[in-house]
This record gives C-alpha cells, structure tokens and sequence, in this order.
C-alpha cells in the first residue's frame, strides 16, 4: 500500500513495514515511526524557504527544519518543522 | 456529538463551550415542522437542490448591496447557510467557510435555551457573537433567523459578517494585546434582536453603544437582516410551490446524498491515525514564546474523530474556541471529502466526532482571550489540511485530491486607523492576503496566489476602491516569487502589498498575525513549508522622492530608509508620511522531493518570474544557462548535479539517535 509520494507499506502480520518506493530500502515496522530509520538531516529554519527568515527575530526557542531521506538512496521522504529538542512527530499509524 | 472527554465538562457554552447534545433538549413551547414527503420526484429535486443553492448566494448578494462595506463589498468577509429545523446543516453558501461552521450551534443553543423565553416566533431573528456559544470570533456578528410555515419551523437561514468595530480595547477589534475576553468586544450570546421583523430599539442601542463606529455597524446589522428576509421569503416561495413536504424532503436527501458521499469516500481510506503539528508565536505584543498546535485524526469504519492533543494550554490572544477550530476542520473537509456536494454538511457531520482537550489553545475556557480567534480557526484548518492530506495518500482513488497547506494558513492581520483628510475617523483591515495561494498536489502545481482554502470566492479587495475610501496610497500589490514550497509539485507563490499614507500625517497600526518566525504552510511527502507571513515598516523612505521623479517603487528593498522589527503582534505603531508599510503573506507548500521535479518545469517557471533562477540550482538542481540569449536547460550538468546532491544528503545526514544523543553538528 502506498502512503505517501516514496514510501509504501509491505508484508503482513509481524513482517508488516515501511519501504522506500523507489529503491525499496526497509525503513521499519509498520508500528514504528518510519522517521526512526530515515537518514535526518536537521537544518536551520530558515534554509526551507528564502523568505523564512531567522526565527530568532522574533523567538527565544530554537525551531528546526528536518529533512527526512530514504537512507538507501537520499529520496526525500518528508519534512518536519519542529522545535529542535522534540522527537520526529509519528505522523502515520496505519492500523 | 459526544467527545469522551464530556463525562467530566459541562458543555454549555459559559464557562465551556457549546457541545449540543443529541437529541436536543426542547422547551415544549417550540414546535418544529418535521414532516417530508418520503418520495420525491428526480427533477423536482434538482430544481429545488439548486434553487436552494443559489438562495445562499442571493442572500450573499443581498448583504453586500445593502451593506457596502469593504468587508462585505469588497472581501466577501460573511457567509450564508441553511439549515434543518432543527440545526441540521444543508448548505453553506460559496464565502468564508468557517464562519458558517460554526453558525448550527448559535442556532441550537436558542432553540434549547430560548425556546420558551423569550421564545421563538415568526419575524423574529437572533443575534450573537459568543466564541464559547459557537461563533469564529466575537467581530463575526451572526443573525440566525427561523422560517415558520404554518405556525411551526420549518428551518432556518442565517448570516455572519464582519464588522468593523465592535468594540474592545483596540480600535477594528482585533485585541493584540488581551489577556482575557474582558479586553475584548462583549461577546453576546443569542438575543432576540429582531422580532416579529422589526429591529428591537432597546437591545439595537445596547449593541451599537460597543462600537467605535455604530453607524456602520447599524448599516451592516440592517444588511444582515435583508438578507434573512430574502432567504426568508424564497423558501416560502418554494413551498408555495412545491408543498412543505416536497421541500423538506428535498433538504433531507441533500443531507443524506452528502453523507452516502462522504461515506464512499471514507470506505477508500485505510483504518489509521494522522497527526500534523505546528507552531504559533507571539501570544501577546513582546512576547517570545513558540506554542504548539496539534491536529489528529483517526479514521475507523466510516467515521473520523478530530483531537487535539498535544495543543499547548491556553495563552495570550493566540486562543481559539471549540466552535472556531470545529469550523476549522470542516473547510477542509468540505473541499476534500465532499466537494461535490455544493458545500452541503449535515451528512458528512453525522461521520465526524470531535474530542477537543479542554483548556487548550484551541479550546479554551471562558474568560480567555478570543478575539484574534481568526488566526486559530484558520491555522487548525491548515493543520487538518495536512493530517487529512496524509490520510488520502493512502488511498489511490483520493491521493491526487490531496494537496500541501495554502496561503493564509495564518492571515496576518494588518489593521489600520485613524483620522482621514477630512477630518472624518476611519479604521479597516487589509484583505490583501486572501490571495493566498494553493499549496501542490500529487500531480501538479499549487496556483500562485489561488486564494485561501477557506475563501471559495475569495476576494483581495479593489485597490482604487481601498485607495477611495481609505487615506492610503499603494505602491505595489504582486506576487512573490519564490515564496512557494519547493517540491516535485511547487506551491503556489503568494505575494505582498506596500501602501504609504495620503494626505494625512499619521496611521495607527495595530498588526496581529503569527507565521512570521515559523512557517505555517506546511509541506507533504517532502515538499517543503513555504514562506513566511511578514510585516515590514521602512521609515524616512525616499518615496515622496521618488514620486517626484515619477518612480513608483516596486519592491521595499529598493526604497531607501531605516527599517526596524515589526513584530507579529504590536500597540501604538504609527507611519508617518514618508514611512512604507509592507505585508507579505505565507504561501502554498510543496509536494515530494524537489530533485524530482521536471527540469523543464523549473525552466518554465524560471523564464515566467516565478523562481529565480538560484532557487532553481540550490533547491532543484537545476542548471540554467542565463545569459544573453533565452534560457535554457544544462541537461547534462543539471543530472551530475542532482547525483551530487543526493550523495550529499546522505553525507550530511544523521540518524535519529545520533542527533539526540546531543552531537552539536547533528543539530
């Protein structure tokens, strides 16, 4: 099943888990959060857009922007604004 | 709809908000007409469906001829709805979607809470603006208004629109700077302000005595009511036509088509949980803090449950109510599972649970402050957007319905007043930004500045018209380019508008977004979060100059002056003559990985203005040959340096645990 642009869920019952559409690379358990087994790249907010400029203007707390990668083949799989001390937000639980 | 966290909360829209219970519960003295015929014929029904349809839009037109404010004229700043005798969405009308959205519960508040006193009768019509009750913020001043056939109700048809002034401690209303809703405008909870089709003088004198400028708000509670009646009076005509039953059963199976359509499209989706998060900032002027807004949905069978766990508590004047983030949700639902069903509701509500967490953010208790409500309201629906985006990439009949948050995920707010050339005073917001923008889908682009998900007609505002009415002079209103999430499919870009005052000397300020330190237009599937909302005062600017030289300046950046931090939230800002005023507004996120977009995509955008050509080498490692002749693409270097690229993402790259175990350069 596909459930998102590159990642797809595969196998049944306790081999049920997320692969890379284009490479086929294993990036964990269905139950997991697939963002665990990405390859991260974790950058400063304002590398998303040239118009984001430092939060800092206006923010104490460090913001991120990460960049989750398909560690086979650096497909970019998703990204996550987030605060730099929070976990990969577990954004799809496929029951 | 009963939300499992209800067996501890009292909702009854005082200190919590309004959760109607199922079924209501009725003061004997209200009497409902339920009857509908149990057939009815295939043309009579469509006749009827859209006749019904374009009596919102009448009643539309209505509140913008009699009102004549920009608000209503120019920006479409209201909504229209229909609804069951009892409460039951059948259509919103074609504007702002959540202000319709949370019109039922105003509307089922009084027919439990009114019923016997005052009472509900014929000609009457009740007004309200009570967040806790059900409204989008206290400004968006609803006028509900029961249709009686034969000495019961038959259904009811009802309004929001915006008002200038309502009052609070800032002139426009929107109260940067509330701590708590006694701050704010009064919020009202419904009160019979028309009765028996004449405007009650005693409660009309008790409204307009909160506004700064009660004759607009007169003007626009007349247009409100004209409105009502010509509603009113096509739905009576209907039944003169067609029977009582035959219209009521016409209402019922609109509602029920809806919801056989929504279910369709539920079956589709795989049984899950999605959950997107962002981030609000500024919740008072000078404030520095980052709060989080959490949108959950879970699928199971053929029903969706919103929650919002995980939403920061209650804070500053960031907050908004149960009704606010409920009408949130269903803008996007609309569009995404049920856009073939004229904005019709009532079904697809039967299919959706709500559990918000009470004294969050986007629920909070009475007496937090509401009134920039608008924000939440709208940021929710852009959260929901990208849960329910995630959701419907699940499944392939729906996945290129899905799309990226849009434009306006947050409005930012630029609200202006003071005294205009003739001495007269005058306060208005900027609608500028409703031109948003579409964030990308699956398979194809967002549209450049393509309005707000939330506005179906939106409208930005006539500039020669804001320039007549208002004492300002525009130096540019254009798109941004650039400002779009980058992605395999591109967001739509948004833009920006600078003004500079006209023959006056001085213009108060009164900004109130968030989005400007954290991008609010998320991406999905990799593509990336789009630009931030901006809000940018260059003072001592060499404009008058420049005018002189007759040179009007199209971007600030190439006005000479000192610019200081505007920040998202600010009290007693004033521009002076020589001083430009610029808002840019957030943009359409991406869709998928940006080395996956078509290199002669990118070329095309590159020679229409709407990337630059560095954006197209650094974000999609696309090389473009630019130099005196047209440009065109470097095949060969742009796929080294895409091979480049994603050998160096992976260079870069760390795992989960690794950043977490505290390496600097991780983070």
């Amino acid at each position: 099943m596909q459930v998102s642009d590159a990642l797809e869920l595969t196998g049944e019952g306790v081999d049920r888990g997320y692969r890379c559409l284009r490479c086929e690379q294993s990036l964990g358990a269905a139950t997991e959060n697939y963002k665990l087994s990405a390859a991260i790249e974790q950058v400063e907010l304002s590398e998303g857009n040239r118009y984001i400029g430092d939060p800092g203007r206006y923010v104490d707390e460090r913001m991120v922007l990460r960049r989750f990668y398909c560690p086979g083949c650096g497909t970019l799989l998703d990204t996550e604004v987030a605060r730099q001390d929070d976990p990969p937000l577990h954004d799809i639980e496929i029951a | 709809m009963s939300p499992a966290t209800a067996t501890e909360t009292v909702w009854d829209g005082v200190r919590q908000s309004y959760i109607p219970p199922e079924p209501l519960r009725l003061d004997p003295a209200v009497r409902l007409h339920t009857a509908a015929a149990e057939e009815v014929d295939g043309v009579d029904y469509e006749v009827l469906r859209h006749a019904l349809w374009n009596v919102n839009d009448e009643h539309g037109v209505t509140i913008e001829k009699v009102s004549g404010s920009p608000f209503a004229s120019n920006a479409h700043d209201f909504n229209t709805v229909i609804l069951t005798e009892d409460g039951e969405y059948v259509f919103f009308g074609p504007h702002i979607q959540y202000f319709s959205g949370a019109m039922d519960m105003p509307i089922k508040w009084t027919l439990e809470n009114l019923g016997g006193a005052p009472g509900i009768g014929e000609g009457d019509m009740f007004l309200s603006n009570d967040p806790w009750v059900g409204a989008s913020h206290q400004s968006d001043v609803q006028l509900t208004c029961p249709v009686f056939w034969e000495g019961k109700i038959f259904c009811w048809v009802a309004n929001a629109l915006h008002q200038y002034d309502i009052g609070g401690n800032t002139p426009g209303s929107f109260c940067a700077d509330a701590e708590t809703v006694f701050d704010e405008p009064v919020p009202i909870p419904p009160l019979k302000m028309v009765e028996a089709d004449r405007i009650r003088p005693d409660l009309e004198r008790m409204y307009l005595r909160h506004s700064r400028q009660p004759e607009l708000v007169a003007l626009d509670l007349r247009a409100q009511m004209a409105g009502n009646i010509v509603a009113r009076n096509r739905i009576h005509g209907f039944i003169e036509r067609y029977g009582p039953e035959a219209v009521k059963a016409v209402m019922r199976k609109i509602i029920s088509d809806g919801e056989e359509s929504f279910v369709r499209r539920l079956r589709a989706i795989p049984d899950g949980t999605w959950r997107a998060v962002g981030y609000l900032e500024a919740a008072l002027p000078g404030d520095r803090g980052v709060y989080p807004v959490t949108m959950n949905v879970r699928k199971e069978g053929e029903m969706l449950t919103f929650d919002n766990r995980g939403s920061h508590p209650s804070v500053g004047a960031v907050n908004s109510t149960f009704s606010g983030w409920r009408a949130g949700i269903l803008c996007i639902l609309n569009p995404y599972l049920c856009y073939d069903q004229l904005y019709s509701t009532g079904g697809m509500l039967r299919h959706v649970r709500f559990e918000p967490e009470v004294g969050t953010i986007n629920c909070p208790s009475f007496p937090a402050s509401v009134t920039n409500s608008q924000i939440g309201n709208v940021f929710g629906g852009a959260l929901a957007n990208v849960a329910l985006g995630k959701m419907m990439l699940s499944a392939p009949e729906l996945r290129d319905e899905a799309f990226a948050a849009g434009g306006g995920s947050v409005f930012p707010m630029s609200a202006i007043g003071g005294v205009d050339e003739n001495g007269n005073e005058f306060g208005t917001g900027f609608l500028d930004p409703l031109g948003g923008a579409i964030g990308a889908f699956p398979n194809r682009d967002g549209v450049d500045t393509g309005g707000t998900f939330y506005e179906p007609k939106s409208l930005m505002g006539n500039v020669e018209q804001i320039e007549q009415m208002f004492p300002v002079l525009y130096l540019y209103r254009r798109e941004q380019p650039d400002s779009g999430g980058s992605g395999k499919f591109r967001g739509g870009n948004g833009g920006a508008f600078a003004v500079v005052p006209h023959r006056i000397e001085t213009i108060f300020h009164a900004p109130s977004a968030a989005g400007c330190a954290v991008p609010t237009s998320l991406g999905l599937s990799g593509g990336a979060p789009a630009c931030t909302n901006r809000f940018r005062m260059l003072r001592g600017s060499d404009v008058r100059h420049r005018f002189a030289a007759r040179q009007i300046p199209q971007a600030i950046d190439s006005i000479d002056g000192e610019e200081g931090l505007v920040e998202p939230k600010e009290r007693g800002m004033t521009q002076g003559p020589d001083d430009v005023w610029e808002v840019s507004w957030c943009a359409g996120g991406g869709y998928g990985d940006p080395l996956e977009r078509e290199p002669e995509a990118v070329l095309a955008d590159v020679i229409r203005g709407a990337v630059s050509t560095e954006t197209a080498l650094s974000v999609y490692g696309v090389v473009i040959v630019d130099g005196d002749e047209e440009p065109r693409l470097d095949a060969p270097g742009t796929a080294a340096r895409r091979d480049a690229e994603r050998r160096g993402r992976l260079e870069r790259s760390r795992s989960w645990q690794e950043i977490e175990g505290g390496d600097d350069a991780g983070k």
